[in-house]
């Protein structure tokens, strides 16, 4: 009974946290500069709500629904990482490109430790162990990316806007516990269920956190001096300059 | 195995990201930036690479004499490109919270200077590669010209955004 309490609240309060992130980020404007997060923080909240009403309805569309969630959340993940290399790198009009180049490079090298480490697990048998199995590849090599990320920062001496190092940071803390998680469930078999059911969403908790703590701090973008000029003001120019030129 | 290592590296990027976390803090000291600069002399550095000099010395000393004079030549270039790679890096830094200054002529005055400072640090981190070779290799030339340019281009933006701008940010 206690378990299923403390499942239900670790299970609500990570939407729940997420909805605020979201709410957060509209409110202090930095959505325009994280797109991607923000709809991941969306889709997070939304296939909540459409998981446990799945949950009220059958294990089996759960169960689909679930899996079919991890795969999309895998590719939203990338997304974000990818984000965030555009973001801290778009920054800078000289290394624009070295961004793109880093996120490929980092990408396609993980993705070769990935298959690696899919083709080591490849002796499992059931449905879930294969899926896990792919999910902490998967996790590794979203770590794998996001430590270059940090690394080519370092060592550039780029220092990161403060809710780009959050999403940073919580993407980490979340990606590491998951991938320990994983790990252990494939250690342990079905064994491990117990335990990942409930540090899986532990993790997404902890990210959570961590996003919401930095969206309240989040700085809207900064307003540039070098910004267009806004059409009317143009118009009046560009008539300026028509008069001008008519009486010369 | 597998499994084990796995967890091992999650482990150690937790640390990693702790670490980080702690760092934070002094990564936007820009004052404790400031005093990570380093001094660099550029006036002795461009007398080091008058081009005059070594063809004089080139045909003046025997070769072997020649090589090791160039190969100190080469250790005193590593030092100061060492020290522009360094305080290009300080200076990114302090151009990136600069940037993020409510001041508009400010955080421009912070971009600019961050992108001039990366700029300065590429071109340093190639030139360095070039110099190591050049020690190895004394008959290879290094050209250092673009690296000292854009450093003094990054060396001014950073006079142009100080102190006033540093007491704006701080308002």
């Amino acid at each position: 009974m206690h378990s299923t309490l403390l499942q239900n609240v670790v299970w609500v309060s990570g939407p729940l946290l997420q909805s605020a992130v979201a709410a957060m980020m509209i409110y202090r404007r930095v959505v325009r500069q994280f797109p991607v997060f923000w709809g991941y923080s969306v889709f997070h909240v939304l296939l909540f709500a459409v998981l446990y009403s799945a949950s009220r309805i059958s294990y089996r569309a759960y169960f689909d629904l679930y899996w079919g969630k991890e795969v999309v959340e895998m590719f939203f993940l990338l997304l974000v990482i990818q984000e965030l290399f555009s973001h801290v790198f778009g920054l800078y009009e000289g290394i624009q490109h070295v961004g793109r180049i880093l996120f490929r490079s980092a990408a396609l090298v993980m993705i070769m430790v990935s298959i690696i480490l899919a083709r080591s697990g490849s002796t499992t048998s059931s449905l879930v162990e294969r899926l896990v199995s792919l999910e902490r590849s998967v996790h590794v090599f979203e770590l794998g990316v996001l430590f270059v990320l940090f690394l080519a920062c370092r060592i550039m001496g780029v220092v990161w806007q403060r809710f780009a190092f959050g999403i940073a940071v919580g993407m980490g803390l979340m990606l590491s516990g998951e991938a320990i998680v994983a790990a252990l469930r494939a250690m342990l078999g079905a064994a491990g269920n117990p335990l990942y059911i409930i540090l899986e969403p532990v993790c997404c908790g902890l990210a959570t956190v961590v996003w919401a703590y930095y969206a309240s701090l989040a700085d809207p973008a900064p307003q540039s001096s070098w910004s267009v000029p806004p059409a009317t003001q143009l118009a009046e120019w560009n008539h300026a300059l028509e008069h001008f030129r008519s009486r010369s | 195995m597998i499994t084990f290592l796995i967890i091992l590296l999650a482990c150690a990027f937790l640390v990693f990201l702790v670490r980080l976390m702690h760092r934070r803090g002094a990564e936007n000291d820009t004052v404790g930036l400031y005093r990570r600069l380093q001094p660099v002399y550029l006036p002795a550095l461009l007398n080091l690479l008058n081009p005059d000099d070594l063809a004089f010395l080139r045909t003046s000393l025997r070769h072997s004499d020649f090589v090791e004079l160039k190969r100190r030549r080469t250790r005193a270039l590593i030092d100061y490109v060492r020290r522009i790679n360094t305080n290009a890096k300080v200076l990114t830094s302090i151009g990136a919270i600069l940037r993020q200054s409510p001041v508009p002529d400010v955080a421009m005055s912070g971009q600019l200077l961050a992108s001039r400072a990366l700029t300065t640090r590429m071109l340093a981190g190639r030139t360095l590669l070039f110099l190591e070779i050049e020690l190895l290799l004394p008959f290879f030339d290094t050209n250092l010209a673009s690296t000292i340019r854009a450093y003094e281009t990054a060396h001014a933006r950073l006079e142009g955004v100080t102190p006033s701008s540093l007491a704006a940010r701080y308002r």
